[in-house]
């Protein structure tokens, strides 16, 4: 027995219990769902082992592919909200001073540490129909609008949620820009918005890119927030499936929609990486 | 065309440090550098001529008019770094033409001029290259190179040679003095490095502990230093605590323990109190008392010799006095003096320099060899 092979197998022991872990309880349930989405649905059996397409030919009805575009929608414009939004937070703590940091990071996980339930309901509170904006446009005489149950509605909620996933990495990649680069920056001229796209921007673009793409994962399979903040009128894929799944026990056809949700993120997300890849080698950082 | 002045410049820390007053002038096409340790304020004074510093009082000028209001993007002041600041995601051609492109120069122009810039730099033909595929002393002449394409009224350079090694950095320095007298630009350069700012200054400010200690031009400064901080900073020096005995025509004659030494210097005003300077390369070692009256003899032992190559270090004792340290040409030196020998140090009146005692604590009695 050589130094490499026992080096490999204390590798490998290393990397057996997550890989365990991974293969029973994310593979093994992935693999069912796929096996489920081809089955006929019985509404007494719930499944009976006969092969089928009919839960796909089912989702290319205008509704639901309505709801994929809607999930799609929520997603990319959650991201980009998060994106700008958290920019200046990350590229602020990204310049703290030390002995402050912790203060913020506190601060911009806190919501992390309560119930997205009770901290949607808070939106509730803000955005309901008889909430502090609509009460407030009442008093001044301009009559209540429904703020809830449209994707903007949706979109804030997600952001709130989601906006640390976007900052922590987009700081961990502002914080290893050197300040003087930024300093050469405005000494050869550039003004706040040039030093913005010409220098900061492209060279946190890998923290934009691992932010996005957790943003993005997480808010389209969103089930909570739509569910609160959309309600019937406001559907994604998430809450399809937890319909299909709880309501009809048509378990079949929550398994096909699941796997297009599953395709809907993968397609989007590796268009995403190709092309800031591209962007990427442009700039020199591959 | 590009003269610089710096008036009365104070800059006030939270923490009760401050920096200034200071104020000097660069004549149009002069190098004066800013030297002294860290934490002299030579840095502070830079970034505030750059601009990322706001000075708490004072006021910045180029040709006579003030840019102290002035953001940095506007000053047409060029600054290179320490760390060279290039930008990692640009090309050395896109580097280099970063200024121009934000300008909206024509395309033509900018070629033209990122050619030239990198040719004045020896860098001509590495346009495509990144920033990471070039070695430090290459980074370094990218940077320059960036700035001089703007062609700036003012140079800025902030310890540019200390990231480079000896060899390297010696290279640099005859490079630069070169590149400076060849465009006349008007240079301030920050260091900490007395070899580097006697080479390449026309003047030098030597800074200490957030002000001006003294200004002058690199002979100025190492022949008549006139604090014992600047004597103590620059060159190798012996400083002894001397007392004035008489003062005439012929000259001061100060005691220091058991010694007279006789001094063509002037007394600094009203002090009875002297710190005495004398230049190790000033003392000269003979084995016999020489004849002439005019100069200082010292009966001296040799403590110790320290062979340095080019130099020998001579380690002297005195009877009943301090010790002394002379330098000579290792060429010339008899190499077998053993420790014991009784020599005679001479040492002509006018190498004898008197200077004021330093008023605060004695914080120069460290470092005495560069």
């Amino acid at each position: 027995m050589n130094a490499t092979s026992a080096h490999a197998r204390f590798g490998a022991a290393l990397v057996a219990p997550g890989l365990g872990i991974l293969t029973l309880f994310l593979f093994v349930p992935l693999a069912l769902i796929i096996g489920l989405s081809v089955l006929t649905y019985s509404p007494t059996k719930i499944w009976l082992p006969v092969l089928t397409a009919v839960n796909y030919q089912k989702f290319f009805h205008p509704y639901y592919v309505g709801v994929m575009w809607t999930t799609i929608k929520i997603g990319l414009l959650t991201t980009a909200m998060c994106a700008i939004l958290g920019f200046p937070v990350a590229y602020f703590l990204a310049r703290a001073p030390a002995r402050w940091l912790g203060v913020w990071l506190f601060l911009l996980v806190t919501p992390l540490m309560v119930s997205s339930v009770i901290r949607i309901f808070g939106w509730l509170v803000l955005l309901g129909r008889r909430g502090l904006v609509n009460a407030t446009l009442e008093a001044a005489g301009l009559g209540g609008v429904d703020l809830l149950h449209n994707v903007p509605a949706v979109v804030i909620g997600l952001t709130e949620l989601l906006l640390p996933f976007m900052v922590l990495p987009l700081m961990a990649a502002i914080e290893t820009i050197p300040r003087s680069v930024e300093e050469a920056a405005r000494n050869l001229g550039a003004n706040s918005l040039q030093l913005f796209w010409r220098v900061l921007l492209p060279l946190s673009l890998p923290g934009l890119v691992s932010g996005s793409l957790l943003v993005y994962t997480v808010s389209i399979s969103a089930l909570v927030t739509p569910a609160l903040m959309g309600g019937r009128k406001v559907r994604m894929l998430g809450n399809l499936v937890y319909d299909e799944v709880l309501t009809s026990m048509n378990w079949p056809f929550a398994a096909s929609i699941a796997v297009v949700l599953l395709i809907v993120t993968a397609a989007v997300m590796l268009g995403y990486l190709r092309t800031m890849r591209g962007l990427a080698r442009r700039s020199g950082q591959a | 065309m590009g003269d610089l002045e710096v008036r009365a410049l104070v800059k006030r820390y939270s923490d009760s440090a401050i920096v200034g007053p200071v104020s000097f002038t660069v004549a149009d096409g002069e190098f004066l550098s800013l030297l002294g340790p860290s934490g002299c304020g030579k840095t502070t004074t830079l970034r505030c001529i750059a601009g990322f510093e706001t000075p708490s009082s004072g006021d910045v000028l180029i040709d006579s008019r003030s840019i102290a209001g002035r953001p940095p993007h506007r000053r047409d002041v060029g600054l290179v770094f320490q760390n060279y600041a290039l930008f990692p995601h640009l090309t050395v051609g896109e580097n280099v033409s970063f200024g121009l492109r934000l300008r909206r120069r024509p395309a033509s122009e900018i070629t033209r001029r990122v050619h030239d810039a990198l040719s004045l730099v020896d860098l001509a033909g590495l346009e495509a290259r990144y920033p990471r595929q070039l070695s430090g002393g290459q980074q370094q002449r990218v940077a320059l190179a960036r700035c001089l394409a703007l062609e700036p009224s003012l140079l800025l350079l902030d310890e540019p040679l200390s990231n480079l090694d000896l060899k390297l950095r010696l290279q640099m320095r005859t490079e630069l003095k070169k590149l400076q007298r060849r465009l006349g630009k008007t240079t301030v350069y920050v260091t900490h490095d007395q070899g580097e700012a006697l080479a390449l200054s026309d003047r030098i400010v030597v800074m200490s502990r957030g002000h001006v200690e003294q200004i002058g031009t690199p002979r100025e400064i190492y022949e008549s230093p006139r604090t014992r901080f600047v004597a103590d900073f620059i060159g190798a020096s012996n400083l002894l605590a001397g007392a004035v005995v008489s003062a005439g025509a012929a000259g001061v004659i100060v005691r220091a323990g058991a010694l007279e030494l006789r001094s063509t210097d002037r007394t600094p005003a009203g002090a009875t109190t002297v710190t005495v300077l004398i230049r190790p390369e000033r003392i000269r070692l003979a084995a016999t008392p020489p004849p002439g009256a005019d100069v200082n003899r010292l009966p001296v032992r040799v403590a110790d010799v320290v062979y340095l190559g080019e130099d020998l270090q001579v380690l002297l004792d005195l009877d009943g006095g301090p010790t002394l340290t002379a330098s000579l040409k290792a060429t010339l030196a008899e190499k077998d003096w053993a420790a014991g020998t009784a020599l005679t140090a001479c040492i002509a009146p006018d190498d004898v320099r008197l200077l004021p005692v330093a008023v605060d604590a004695p914080v120069a009695s460290e470092a005495v060899t560069p």
